[in-house]
């Protein structure tokens, strides 16, 4: 074999190598393009976003919370005569939708007790960067009346049905008069 | 040359050309400087986090704060942020809870002082970092809470 024949392409290689090495490395620390280079700013863009959601779901989850304590105390006031098909969930989920729908209309509680805010979106915009983080604002709470024990009274009375924070932001028993639809005999 | 000659002279040639290829990145990635990325930005977040925190914490001193206007217990709370720093204050619905006299811009505003006085107070000037978080009340009326912090 010539030794032409091996030198003049491994030489062609080699330069072609050793220049596309250099070009990309060059380019590639060119102070310019570093100082443009921030993760910075989108970590925070990032973490704000979370942060604002974080604050936002504490709004709901107060709120719910609030309406649930006054639903409590029209549910006492408001129950009707009752019979053994009466739904004591219902009657109080409808207190509570009611109560919670005069602040936004778009609410919506399922009878896991369960208001759905529906999605928030955040927005982290840069020159590079569009991200939208979506939060789905979804609070569940564990019912203060105790809807079992209710559906077991047979009598006439007053009942406790759970304590709540009164506006004055004390504990407050709530008490029901609880009176039953008696089927005529005759 | 002989024929055999010649495929060791390849076979050394190829082992010399890797040899100087990999010289080459060595050299190139050795003796070129460290390519460190400052992030200078500021990614922390530890006021946003305590304002939350200390929202959760006395939601009801804030909510019976507000219904009787009085701030008292509710300051002696704000006090106990200590690794906030000395100037920062507690905007609610603009009633301004302070913290080691360290005052906003608008109560100076509001009586008068000017810079050129000997009591003035250069805090005032100040850039603050603000926080702002909005909580429902009793009613589902909305209450404001700024959290200001002197930018050092």
């Amino acid at each position: 074999m010539n030794k032409k024949a091996i030198a003049t392409p491994l030489f062609a290689i080699f330069i072609f190598i050793i220049l596309s090495t250099s070009i990309f490395l060059i380019k590639s620390r060119e102070a310019g393009d570093i100082s443009e280079f921030s993760i910075g700013n989108t970590q925070t863009g990032i973490i704000n976003s979370y942060l604002q959601s974080e604050k936002d779901y504490l709004f709901y989850e107060k709120l719910v919370e609030f309406n649930e304590y006054i639903s409590v105390k029209e549910f006492a006031e408001t129950l009707p005569e009752i019979d053994s098909s009466f739904d004591f969930r219902q009657h109080f989920l409808g207190i509570l939708e009611k109560n919670l729908k005069e602040y936004n209309p778009t609410i919506t509680v399922n009878p896991q007790l369960n208001a759905d805010f529906g999605k928030k979106y955040y927005y982290v915009n840069n020159e590079r960067l569009n991200l939208t983080y979506e939060r789905e604002m979804s609070i569940t709470k564990e019912p203060i009346i105790d809807f079992a024990h209710l559906e077991t009274i047979k009598e006439n009375g007053k009942y406790k049905i759970g304590e709540i924070l009164n506006e004055d932001m004390e504990p407050e028993e709530i008490y029901a008069d609880i009176k039953i639809k008696y089927k005529p005999i005759f | 040359m002989k024929k055999g000659s010649e495929s060791a002279l390849t076979m050394i040639a190829s082992v010399l050309l890797l040899i100087v290829v990999f010289m080459v990145y060595y050299f190139f990635f050795i003796l070129s400087s460290p390519n460190v990325i400052e992030i200078n930005e500021n990614i922390e977040h530890g006021e946003n986090i305590a304002l939350i925190n200390f929202v959760r914490l006395n939601y009801n001193l804030i909510l019976n704060s507000t219904r009787n206007n009085d701030y008292a217990e509710l300051e002696k709370e704000f006090a106990k942020l200590h690794y906030l720093g000395d100037c920062v204050n507690l905007d609610i619905n603009r009633d301004v809870l302070r913290k080691n006299g360290c005052l906003v811009e608008e109560r100076y505003a509001v009586r008068g002082e000017a810079p050129s006085q000997a009591t003035f107070n250069r805090d005032v000037l100040a850039e603050r970092e603000e926080f702002t978080i909005q909580i429902p009340d009793y009613d589902n009326q909305i209450i404001e809470i700024k959290l200001r912090i002197k930018d050092e």
